[in-house]
């Protein structure tokens, strides 16, 4: 009884905590989205549901696919580098695993936007890109990296990746060597052992990955605004733009509602799956 | 069921990792249809000798010949042989059947053979009523018996098993090792059986390879093992250890530390002086009830344990020196009454059953 | 937030309009403040408080990075003992919030948009000009501009007009037309400014409206233009000076001081060349001035003119021409390889400056930019 008593007392940090930084702001997200704007465009509480009818306008859909499908090729991509170092990492790191994993977690020390800024130095015309192909006498002429939606999603990828490595990691690391090798005794060569044994067996880290990916790509502006052209604008590049140019609070209040419900579906199926596969791990 | 040809004979092999030397050595051949045993304490080299079968592991030196053939360039999968892994190893994503078939379906075996020959491997190994099942719904001993009907069902000419019943306990082993032999009996199949469990391998083993640190201590029959231990390891490890430290002495006698002499059949190379050890089994000792013609000493009872079957008595000798004898309670006394602690009584043995190691 | 590590970054000066923007957490505490405050909480008697140009404690100074001569601060802070606590905002809205949500500063440095916002929200006190003897040198134009009725809340700062930034070493067709940015020369390395203002003004100078127009059908043929223009555009950026000076841009729409700021970056500096256009040159002003609830106004009166004062060695340091006769010619001088960057009253007579639009007006203008930027 008393313990139990203890034990929720030590939630009550957590829960403060959650309430203070989650809730609350969504909270006033939430209040905002159904918000006017007075004449000086500061946002005023009010009942204002049309802010919602605008965020369905046709208008927004291909910023919206737009967004959707370069999160998906980004998930694509990170799960295609990501899966290789990962293994590489859990496999044969030896004794350097967790210097090799720390090495992943580096590059999030230093701020998103500044790494994402970096890479328009990297991919310039005259960037260090370009001036490797042009020494390997690969192009004479640069190539134009900079401000096209490949350089979108590679900044997503490039923002992304550790979320996808990290997951993956611990699945394999998880996982018991002696199924590679029960693999390899069964007749499967490496590709069949992979396939039918090291996939399924870290399918859930996969999965984790994947969603832990996508989520901030869909939402993710800086990338978009950096590297990108006249024809990769995002949904974040959008409700970046009520907050911050448009100083339309309620509309951009009303996307960002719109996303979250968007990106919760995902959520929702998301741990449907990783409960379902821990009901059934427990059994 | 032994055929007589070979199949695995290791020449010299070697195994080092860094520093450490897992396998010093190796010469060992194992016929086929034979049920062979690598036992030894953990740590001394018998995964590894096992790996290196399978081709998880390369030698370092020496060569390995499955079927008379050098296996240094073939990959795992394509090697003639299966293992049983330790921690069963199944794939949880796949039910009973499709775990089983798992082997044959690589080797594209037909759909219906499949069938049939995963059928006939759940009936051998008593579980065909399961094969829906997920891994994680199956028993620890359920789970041994897909692994090892995942193996047989490919027919492998050499099946390796490491450790398979260490996970199980006490009663369900004792079931499975019956089991295991029947089935080795059943299919011919060459056992490569890797154990550190001494009564195990005494009693499935055609032949045990002891095992310590790396090397072979001794390859042999179990009796030959269990009577003629060659050297202190093996007498120490097989049964238990029952050791008197002592000198030869020109009477064909060895000269224990409190001044005793104790009549020995002494090998043919010592010489007066040479320090020996000499071992008698702890079932071999007579207490009190010496019978004519048994060597005899007298000692007092130090502990005494109760183990059902039989009691465990500790008999020191004076000086250090002590054995320890085991008496079975039969028919004739309630064997646990019999002795106190500080009692003092003879003991004698069997020349015979005496056993001089340097 | 992120604005000093980028500084480090890019390690080169910085103008007052070289600006990511780009931001979380600024936006988050916008959107509280601005919904806790609301607009207009301070009345008109805030604003009229006596004050007098003598030192009243350190001065509480908030500017964009880079926008005034650190030696000047220096010589400042020297000559009267006291201290300039200084603070960074890195936009207009980021000013905003720090202000709604309470903050004291003693100085900013609104632009002529956000000063009259500010003045119709009663949140600048007034200043009295004629105790800072340095005001006298100030172009006569801003004795009423249009955001502070009667020069009575702010004192001008800086000038600015937005034309064409180009690479003269790879395009000689220039025309002097906003036209110019799809020029085939630039072979698709043309940028406009990432910002609602600047994009539909220069759209309605095109059609030939007036920069600030608000009538819906010229609003649509301007945002039609703006579409149009994407596929000869390389992006929306308002970072002109890595633009340019990284070789990505060779035609950038951009305001005049940045391309003094690219010329100290390139190897070359007489490449890039400036070009105001025909139909129409959108010029701007920022300005001092100073909050109602600043703690020491007297100290930042005194800075006002002590800044003014030295606008020659401003105006040169920055890279901004600054409204007063005194700065003039070593501005001239500055830019002689370029005189198109040059802003006089007469570049400010004959140009065009953005007005603060209030409601639907307002409201269109957003709508039209992000209907340009999501189609
Ligand atoms: N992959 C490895 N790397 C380094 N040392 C190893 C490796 N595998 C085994 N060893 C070492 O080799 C020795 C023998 O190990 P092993 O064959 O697993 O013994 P056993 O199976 O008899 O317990 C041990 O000292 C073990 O630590
Ligand atoms: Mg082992």
């Amino acid at each position: 009884m008393s313990e139990r008593r203890f034990a929720s007392l030590t939630l009550l940090p957590g829960a403060a905590w959650l309430v203070l930084l989650f809730l609350v702001p969504l909270g006033i997200t939430l209040a905002i989205s159904f918000g006017v704007t007075d004449e000086l465009g500061n946002a005023l509480y009010a009942w204002h549901p049309e802010n919602y009818d605008r965020v369905f306008d046709p208008l927004f859909a291909p910023v919206l696919l737009r967004s959707v499908g370069y999160a998906a090729a980004t998930v694509a991509l990170c799960l295609l580098i990501g899966y290789p170092v990962a293994y590489y990492i859990a496999r044969f790191g030896g004794r350097y695993k967790y210097l090799l994993v720390a090495l992943v977690v580096l590059p999030f020390l230093v701020n998103y936007l500044i790494r994402v800024y970096a890479w328009t130095a990297i991919l310039s015309d005259e960037g260090l890109v370009n001036g490797v192909l042009e020494d390997l006498g690969l192009t004479s002429d640069g190539v134009r990296f900079l401000n096209t939606p490949w350089a979108v999603i590679g900044g997503l990828t490039y923002g992304y990746l550790a979320f996808m490595i990290l997951p993956i990691y611990a699945a394999l690391d998880r996982m018991n060597p002696s199924l590679i090798e029960a693999g390899k005794d069964l007749y499967a060569t490496g590709w069949q052992t992979f396939r039918h044994v090291t996939w399924p067996a870290t399918f859930q880290g996969v999965l984790a990955g994947s969603v832990l990916v996508f989520l901030p790509a869909v939402g993710d502006f800086v990338s978009a605004q950096l590297l990108g052209g006249p024809d990769t604008y995002m949904v974040g590049n959008l409700i970046q733009q009520q907050f911050f140019d448009a100083n339309n609070f309620p509309f951009g209040a009303a996307l960002t509602t719109v996303l979250m419900a968007f990106l919760l579906i995902f959520m929702v199926f998301y741990l449907r799956s990783a409960g379902r596969a821990a009901a059934e791990a427990r059994a | 069921m032994i055929d007589g040809g070979e199949a695995i004979r290791f020449e010299s092999v070697s195994k080092r990792f860094g520093e450490t030397e897992a396998v010093k050595g190796l010469d060992i051949t194992i016929e086929q249809g034979e049920f062979f045993s690598l036992l030894g304490p953990s740590g001394c080299g018998k995964t590894t000798t096992l790996r290196m079968v399978a081709g998880f592991e390369q030698p370092s030196e020496g060569r390995i010949f499955l079927d008379g053939q050098p296996v240094e360039t073939v990959p795992p999968y394509q090697r003639n042989v299966n293992t049983v892994f330790q921690s069963y190893a199944l794939f949880e994503n796949l039910d009973v059947f499709e775990n089983v078939a798992f082997g044959l379906k690589r080797r594209k075996v037909a759909r219906d053979e499949i069938r049939r020959r995963v059928t006939a491997a759940l009936e051998l190994v008593q579980l065909p009523a399961r094969s829906d099942a997920k891994p994680r719904e199956l028993s620890g001993g359920q789970k041994q018996r897909v692994a090892l009907a995942r193996a047989l069902v490919n027919r492998p000419g050499v099946l390796l098993l490491d450790e398979p019943l260490g996970a199980l306990d006490l009663k369900l082993r004792r079931q499975m090792q019956l089991e295991l032999k029947a089935i080795q009996r059943e299919v011919g199949i060459t056992f490569v059986y890797v154990t550190h469990d001494q009564e195990e391998a005494l009693s499935m083993s055609d032949r045990i390879a002891v095992m310590d640190a790396g090397e072979v201590k001794q390859c042999g029959q179990p009796e030959d093992i269990y009577e003629r231990p060659r050297g202190e390891f093996v007498a120490g490890f097989i049964g238990i250890s029952n050791l008197l430290e002592g000198r030869v002495e020109d009477s064909g006698e060895v000269a224990i530390g409190n001044g005793l002499r104790i009549p020995a059949p002494l090998p043919n190379d010592c010489a007066r002086g040479d320090a020996v050890q000499i071992s008698v089994r702890p079932e071999k000792i007579a207490v009190q009830e010496i019978e004519p013609g048994m060597v005899s000493l007298e000692g007092r009872i130090e502990t005494r344990v109760y183990l059902g079957v039989s009691t465990q008595i500790t008999v020191s000798l004076g000086d250090g020196a002590r054995l320890v004898a085991l008496e079975q309670a039969t028919y004739r006394a309630q064997a646990d009454d019999r002795w106190e602690v500080g009692q003092r009584i003879r003991i004698g043995w069997r020349p015979e059953h005496c056993l001089v190691l340097r | 937030m992120s604005r000093k590590s980028i500084e480090g970054l890019l390690a080169g000066r910085m103008s007052r309009r070289d600006v990511l923007k780009v931001g979380g957490g600024v936006a988050l505490g916008a959107g509280l403040s601005a919904c806790g405050l609301g607009g207009g909480s301070a009345s008109e008697a805030d604003t009229t408080r006596v004050i007098e140009p003598k030192i009243d404690g350190d001065l509480v100074y908030f500017n964009w990075a880079q926008y005034l001569n650190p030696s000047l601060i220096k010589k400042f802070e020297r000559k009267y003992g006291v201290q300039v606590r200084q603070s960074n905002f890195d936009s207009m809205p980021a000013m905003m919030a720090k202000l709604r949500s309470g903050n004291q500063y003693d100085l900013i440095f609104p632009s002529a948009e956000f000063a009259d916002k500010l003045i119709k929200e009663n949140q600048l006190l007034e200043i009295p000009l004629d105790k800072l003897p340095a005001t006298e040198d100030i172009y006569q134009f801003f004795d009423d501009p249009w955001y502070d009725p009667g020069s009575k809340h702010t004192v001008p700062y800086s000038l600015y007009l937005t034309g064409l930034g180009y690479r003269a070493d790879e395009i000689d067709t220039m025309t002097g037309s906003w036209r110019d940015l799809t020029n085939p020369q630039a072979e698709g390395r043309s940028y406009i400014l990432d910002d609602f203002q600047e994009g539909i003004g220069m759209a309605n100078l095109v059609n030939g409206y007036e920069l600030n127009a608000v009538e819906p059908d010229q609003l649509e043929a301007s945002k039609e233009y703006l579409i149009g223009l994407k596929p000869d555009l390389r992006g929306f950026s308002s970072d002109t000076i890595t633009n340019m000076s990284s070789g990505n841009a060779w035609i950038q729409h951009l305001w005049n001081a940045d391309v003094i700021n690219i010329r100290y970056r390139v190897d070359d500096p007489t490449s890039i060349k400036f070009q105001q256009n025909r139909e129409g040159i959108p010029v701007g002003s920022d300005v001092f001035a100073i909050p109602t609830n600043a703690e020491h106004p007297g100290t930042a009166l005194l800075f006002i003119d002590f800044v003014l004062a030295n606008s020659p060695k401003n105006a040169t340091w920055t890279g901004y021409p600054m409204p007063t006769n005194g700065a003039e010619k070593p501005y001239a001088d500055l830019v002689k390889s370029e005189p198109e960057l040059q802003v006089t009253v007469e570049t400010l007579e004959k140009g065009q400056q953005f007005a603060n639009l209030e409601g639907t007006d307002r409201e269109n203008w957003d709508r039209v930019w992000t209907e340009v930027r999501a189609a």
